[in-house]
């Protein structure tokens, strides 16, 4: 069933009895570690990439916002803005909201019903800047000549958001290698009792003359098919679970989780968590059978 | 002629236990047929042991092919311990494979392509009358017939050092005679062969042979149990162990 190029000659000829490990808890374990792994890995991405996709699209817009009770003042004043606004250059997609949009964006606080007529709302004015140092220095003039004006960039709503993707993101990140420290910490003692459960064996294929690599290749081996079992099954789990949830996401169809998603490159790092299991495992076999073997004579 | 082995005052200890062997010093020069003799106990399997690679001496010096085991680098090992083959006191076969596959062993370690090893293999268990059994595991044959297995593994791929402890204490006085042929035969051939054994009524059945005596861990009577000229202190060093023996 596995080409005789991948099994080593040890295990072809059986140097050692077939393990338990491969039909026990081992593989359940590395699919779990991995299914964890690669669902924290892509939360945290998706966060951090979500955010930065919304900041990318929101990093240019502001909006002037003109508190003046008096409404032909205000119209006054939305009517310089508008012009300061125009006479610029870079500054483009100038709109005034118009009453009954300002209504709507505050229905949902106050309840229908209960906007009235008479209640004093403050003018607002979005727009777009070619760029940052462009929308701060239109900001700082704005503020200064037109009395009552204040200017909010929408990025800077965002900064918190994004301070606690990259916080999620971080722990993500580090939860992911906990797990695959404790991965090898389980292959460590899997490979310690195999050895030890074998030692005999071990000892009489050494007094015939065979070289450690023999016994390190059968264990980095058997190691590594067991993680693989483990890493595959984990990883198609989690992605079971990602496409679950991304149809949940999108279900929501709300503009700030629209932006989530898998980037390209979050997908590489994390179909890389299987494979780096695997290779983990397969390292910290040999390792482990090496340090064991240099005791004995 | 160059000696395979030769042992320089050479102390043994397991852990911090007193010496198990003091001042032991000889040399086994390659095409010897060497006994191993001493009551149990005596340290037969702990000298043999200094042989087959398994402890370097706490003390004095153990020279094997040229190589000082004292300080020798573990990754020379596997290499001269192709060079030797052991039949252990307690056989230490393999359980898990068949006596076939247990007899391979050595030359499926050494790589060598699987016609070749059906090849020797079959034509050795044969020898050792296993064919029927190439199949069994080693725990179900009888004590005689392990015996054998053992040997044949030691044999098979044909070493320089043959060391064999206690190699006949299983087996019937005929096939106890055939396997002292076959160690023979093997000596002839030019392996070097070590066998302990308190069976002293084996040594007269190789007049060439030197014996080496040993009593608590010490070379009896140093000087004349090495080389023994026929019928002269071999004789009376048989004697001797044959009176210890009763
Ligand atoms: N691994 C060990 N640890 C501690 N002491 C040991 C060990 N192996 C042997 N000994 C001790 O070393 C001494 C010599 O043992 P050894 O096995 O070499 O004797 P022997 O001549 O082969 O005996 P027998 O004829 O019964 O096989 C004995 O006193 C034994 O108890
Ligand atoms: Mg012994």
């Amino acid at each position: 069933m596995i080409p005789d190029w991948i099994r080593p000659r040890a295990e072809r000829f059986r140097f050692l009895p077939a393990e338990q490990a491969a039909r026990g808890s081992l593989p359940w374990i590395v699919a779990l570690m991995v299914a964890l792994a690669v669902l924290g890995m892509a939360a945290g991405i998706s966060l951090v990439s979500g955010v930065g996709v919304m900041k990318d699209g929101l990093a240019q817009r502001f909006t002037v916002q003109i508190v003046e009770p008096n409404p032909d003042i205000r119209a006054d004043k939305v009517a310089a803005t508008v012009a300061a606004l125009e006479g610029r250059d870079g500054i483009s997609r100038i709109r005034v909201l118009e009453t009954a949009e300002l209504r709507e964006l505050l229905e949902p606080w106050l309840g229908s019903g209960n906007v009235g007529e008479d209640l004093p709302l403050p003018a607002m004015i979005d727009a777009e800047a070619e760029s940052p140092a462009l929308l701060n220095h239109v900001a700082a003039s704005l503020e200064r000549d037109v009395d009552g004006a204040r200017v909010d960039d929408h990025a800077g709503w965002l900064a918190p958001v994004a301070r606690l993707a990259w916080v999620l993101a971080i722990v993500a990140l580090a939860a992911a290698l906990l797990l695959t420290a404790a991965m090898a910490a389980i292959i460590v003692l899997g490979v310690r009792a195999g050895l030890t459960r074998h030692a005999e064996t071990v000892d009489v294929l050494h007094l015939i003359g065979a070289e450690d690599r023999v016994i390190t290749q059968l264990f980095q081996y058997r190691f590594g098919m067991v993680a693989a079992l483990g890493a595959v099954t984990g990883f198609l789990v989690a992605l079971l679970l990602i496409f679950a949830i991304g149809r949940l996401i999108t279900a929501l169809g709300s503009g700030l989780v629209a932006a989530a998603g898998l980037p390209w490159w979050g997908w590489v790092m994390v179909v890389m968590v299987p494979v780096v299991a695997v290779m983990l495992s397969t390292i910290t076999a040999r390792i482990t059978v090496e340090r064991s073997l240099a005791d004995v004579l | 002629m160059r000696p395979l082995a030769r042992f320089e005052n050479v102390g043994l200890r397991y852990g911090t236990d007193a010496e198990v062997l003091r001042d032991i010093s000889f040399r086994l020069d390659a095409g010897t047929f060497m006994f191993l003799v001493g009551a149990s106990g005596a340290g037969k399997t702990s000298l043999l042991k200094l042989l087959y690679l398994n402890r370097r001496p706490t003390r004095g010096r153990v020279t094997l092919f040229g190589e000082d085991i004292g300080s020798i680098e573990r990754k020379k090992l596997p290499a001269l311990r192709r060079r030797i083959g052991v039949v252990f006191q307690d056989f230490r076969l393999v359980d898990h494979l068949s006596c076939f596959d247990n007899v391979a062993l050595p030359l499926r370690i050494e790589g060598v392509v699987e016609s070749e090893v059906q090849a020797h293999v079959g034509e050795l268990l044969e020898w050792v009358g296993l064919t029927k059994r190439a199949h069994a595991r080693p725990h179900t044959l009888s004590g005689g017939e392990q015996q054998r297995l053992a040997i044949a593994r030691a044999v098979i791929a044909r070493p320089d050092l043959l060391l064999a402890d206690e190699p006949t204490g299983n087996v019937d006085p005929q096939m106890a005679q055939r396997l002292l042929h076959l160690f023979q035969e093997l000596n002839r051939l030019g392996t070097t062969v070590v066998v302990a054994t308190h069976a002293v009524h084996l040594l007269p059945q190789v007049p060439t042979a030197m014996v080496l005596r040993l009593d608590r861990g010490e070379m009896r009577d140093p000087t004349g149990s090495l080389r023994h000229p026929p019928g002269s202190q071999r004789q009376a060093a048989i004697h001797e162990a044959g009176r210890a023996a009763e």
